[in-house]
């Protein structure tokens, strides 16, 4: 009894064995569409218009340049489909598609011009909702309709979908996840931004003629308030934004030296060369005597690389008034020196970063101004801050936040260090008597 | 065979109780606390280690005073028969109920997150069966595989929060306290129905060796789960922010950002993994305890023919009494807090009270009734043995 008691049980736990495998509720790798890349419009009648980027693996094996034209396809189509919510017009994607939809490996979700400017809420209930759907992947916007960006095709890499990536990667502005921005959409005191990316300009050149190549191209950030895309900010603002929410761009900040209002240039000497020999040498870098380089829109810049840059943000209450103090320091190296400025000379250093230290402040400035009065959209969460910092003070504010942002006195400053020069001391195009103190 | 034959030691005990108790809480509590308290929610368990601590005591109490018999035994010596077979029935009916919730949350997960086309049925029959297999070896089997599980649980645990490390952001705790202590209190409350579950300990802690080591390892467990619930909620919500109320299960969508480069992401297949395994105890554990409690109240000689029954009931339960998700967390939110205390906390406290009031059974410290008590056991595992 005992005995086939135990071997009845053991052929049982070995016929469970083979459900744990999940296999009744498997689907195949090649039973799906894998989509990588989603682009959501708003038609104008009010639905949405959902494009997917989906993937061919086939096509992916193929060796992306050996031969490059002849026979080689893209590895990727567009499907697109218009539904009143997101799952809607999934299914009627479904409806197209020999395979299963797979939405998992979305990576980027490109949201069109149109639904931006009249709400991306409701989106965003989908976008957390599904179970498919990874709330890690990013969020960018277009100017425009938003399916035109998935034509692009960049020459670097076989998916667009991974050129995009890389390039929100860079760090070059800010990069933000479904998750952080439905964390803005349902937070107090902070209005989300996205990037901005568009199509680059295409050069045509004899040799690709023929070949489909169309590049991305990161244009800035979308600002938005609550869920509606107010406004665009250009990529020197969002820099700017990208200090003010301490996430500091991986980028140059090219400033004019000597800073303008600020040190004399030392006096430039006359000319000695007659009008005929000016003539002559029309060709020849102009201004020669002077210094090298003069025929530059700006010949005498300095810019710095930002390796670090940290901020702090405080608040502070006088007479029930509150204000926002945003510091920023960075660690910067010098990758050109085209001004002429005597780097072996380390008593030069210290105006340099008071220079550089207000460079980034203008940035700063600019993005706030464009935030507080033009568009009126506190992207920088500066009435969560306040929220976290006054709990009190903000009971009375948060219901017209909006308002009392606008007026909200923001103190800038900047402090920059400077700590090496790149790999040359002096500019190697200058000679010693052609140098600026 | 009386379970109390069977003997575990308190580090078994312990590593039973960990996630007997911390499993189901470890991925939806955070949500439920999160609705009550917002940013403040990582304290909702601290602010229940009191009430839970006093669970413990409470049981190590009756423990003490009637070594090697189980609740069902000795209610009815102490409130009198018929008050205790009901108040034995009571406690039964709180494991079963419990057991039930346990195998929804089960299936609901589980079909929620992995297996869309799997019917729910199926996910906690296969759930309760295995319970119920584990169960019919005994208490040692179910500790040796606590002891089997938890390190692995704790290692990937710790694994999922160290790879949303670079998601974290801090400040989205603050500011603290925003509301004062009352969220954080109510909250606690309705942790402490997660963690008042160490009322399992009335049908454990007789198979313990050594009632006060028991305890001891109790305290240790309960420090153990208040530890990595807190872990987990500030993981959460420093993740998520203001957003891990609207989430079911918060610490899933933690698993599903956390990445390590490029090397490594998407790892929430590991979360269903430890999910299944510690909820599987917790099952088996919970229905342990009611098949337990249900056979010494009704005065029945074997309780192992009972386990396929009550789990296959338990699963039948868990699938009829609630239509959907929405009520199954509505009760965890709203219900379930002070429904459970009567069965954690006041019960126990009261046949403790009474048995005190009464002078009955032994306390170890008190000499003349030492000789009676030991008797009382032997008389306990004779009735039970045969």
């Amino acid at each position: 009894m005992a005995r086939t008691d135990r071997r009845l049980w053991t052929m049982v736990l070995c016929g469970l064995l083979l459900g744990a495998a999940g296999c009744y509720d498997r689907v195949e790798l090649n039973e799906l569409a894998i989509a990588d890349l989603m682009a959501i419009d708003r038609t104008e009648d009010g639905r949405l218009k959902v494009s997917l980027q989906f993937i061919i693996p086939s096509e992916l094996t193929n060796p992306g340049g050996v031969g490059a034209g002849a026979g080689l396809k893209d590895p990727f189509y567009i499907m697109e489909a218009i539904g009143e919510t997101l799952p809607d017009a999934f299914s009627l994607l479904q409806a197209k598609l020999p395979r299963r939809l797979f939405t998992s490996h979305i990576r980027v979700v490109v949201l069109g011009e149109d639904l931006a400017r009249a709400g991306i809420g409701p989106v965003f209930d989908s976008l957390t909702r599904i179970r498919e759907l990874r709330i890690s992947a990013d969020v960018i916007v277009t100017r425009g309709e938003a399916s035109i960006l998935l034509r692009a095709a960049p020459r670097l890499g076989r998916l667009p979908v991974s050129a995009l990536s890389n390039i929100l990667n860079q760090q070059i502005v800010p990069v933000r996840s479904i998750r952080e921005v439905a964390i803005a959409l349902v937070s107090e005191g902070i209005d989300p931004f996205v990037p901005a990316v568009g199509l680059a300009q295409r050069i045509e050149t004899e040799l690709e003629a023929g070949v489909r190549a169309q590049e991305f191209e990161l244009q800035g950030v979308g600002i938005f308030r609550g869920d509606r895309l107010v406004g665009f900010a250009p990529l020197e603002l969002a820099r700017g934004l990208a200090w003010l929410v301490d996430e500091a761009p991986f980028a140059a900040a090219t400033i004019p030296w000597p800073p303008p209002g600020g040190l004399p240039s030392p006096p430039l000497r006359p000319s000695d060369l007659s009008p005929e020999e000016m003539m002559i040498q029309r060709d020849a870098p102009p201004g020669f005597p002077e210094g090298p380089g003069q025929g530059l829109l700006a010949p005498n810049k300095i810019t710095p690389m930002v390796l670090r840059g940290q901020v702090s943000f405080h608040t502070e209450v006088k007479d029930g008034q509150v204000a926002v103090r945003v510091h920023a320091r960075a660690v910067d190296d010098i990758v050109t020196n085209q001004a002429g400025l005597d780097l072996t000379d380390p008593a030069v250093i210290p105006p340099l970063e008071r220079e550089l230290a207000r460079s980034i402040e203008q940035r700063m400035r600019a993005m706030l101004r464009l935030a507080q009065e033009e568009l009126n959209a506190d992207v920088f969460g500066f009435g969560e801050l306040i929220r976290k910092n006054h709990p009190q003070l903000w009971r009375e504010l948060r219901r017209d936040w909006h308002a009392h942002f606008r007026q909200l006195p923001v103190h800038i400053s900047a402090e920059v260090k400077v700590r090496r020069t790149g790999l040359t001391g002096n500019p190697t195009i200058f000679r010693p008597e052609q140098l600026r103190q | 065979m009386h379970p109390t034959r069977a003997r575990i030691n308190p580090w078994q005990l312990a590593v039973l109780l960990i996630p007997g108790i911390g499993s189901t809480a470890v991925l939806g509590l955070p949500a439920i606390t999160a609705a009550f308290a917002r940013q403040d929610a990582w304290m909702a368990p601290l602010a229940a280690l009191p009430a839970s601590a006093l669970v413990i005591w409470v049981c190590g109490r009756l423990a003490a005073r009637f070594p090697e018999e189980t609740f069902a035994e000795y209610a009815p010596k102490v409130l009198g028969k018929l008050p205790g077979k009901l108040c034995g029935l009571l406690l039964f009916w709180y494991f079963f109920h419990l057991d039930a919730a346990i195998a929804r949350e089960f299936a609901d997960f589980l079909v929620a997150t992995a297996h869309p086309r799997t019917p729910a049925a199926l996910a906690a029959a296969l759930g309760g069966l295995a319970a119920a297999v584990a169960v019919r070896h005994g208490p040692e089997i179910l500790a040796r595989l606590g002891e089997l599980f938890t390190p692995i649980a704790a290692a990937l645990l710790l694994a999922i929060v160290g790879l949303a490390y670079s998601s974290m952001d801090g400040s989205l705790l603050k500011p603290v306290l925003e509301h004062g202590w009352r969220p954080v209190l109510v909250s606690g409350f309705v942790t402490q129905a997660f963690t008042g579950q160490f009322v399992l300990l009335l049908v454990l802690l007789p198979s313990v060796n050594g009632v006060p080591a028991g305890v001891k390892a109790s305290y240790g467990a309960l420090a153990v789960i208040a530890a990595a619930l807190v872990l987990v909620s500030v993981v959460s919500l420093s993740v998520f922010g203001p957003l891990t109320a609207n989430f079911v299960w918060p610490f899933f969508k933690v698993a599903r950002v956390g990445t390590f480069g490029a090397v490594l992401a998407r790892i929430e297949p590991l979360v269903i993994g430890f999910w299944i395994g510690g909820t599987c105890l917790k099952l088996a554990v919970h229905l342990y305890a009611a098949v337990i409690t249900f056979a010494y109240t009704l005065g029945l000689r074997h309780w192992r023919p009972l386990v396929f029954p009550m789990g296959a009931l338990m699963v039948a339960y868990a699938i009829g009494h609630l239509n959907n998700l929405v009520e199954h967390h509505r009760m965890l939110a709203h219900f379930w807090p002070p429904y459970t205390q009567v069965f954690q906390l006041i019960l126990p406290a009261l046949v403790l009270l009474v048995a005190a009031v009464r002078g009955m059974g032994d306390r170890r410290e008190q000499g003349p009734n030492e000789g009676g008590a030991i008797q009382d056991g032997k008389e306990a595992r004779g009735h039970g043995a045969d």
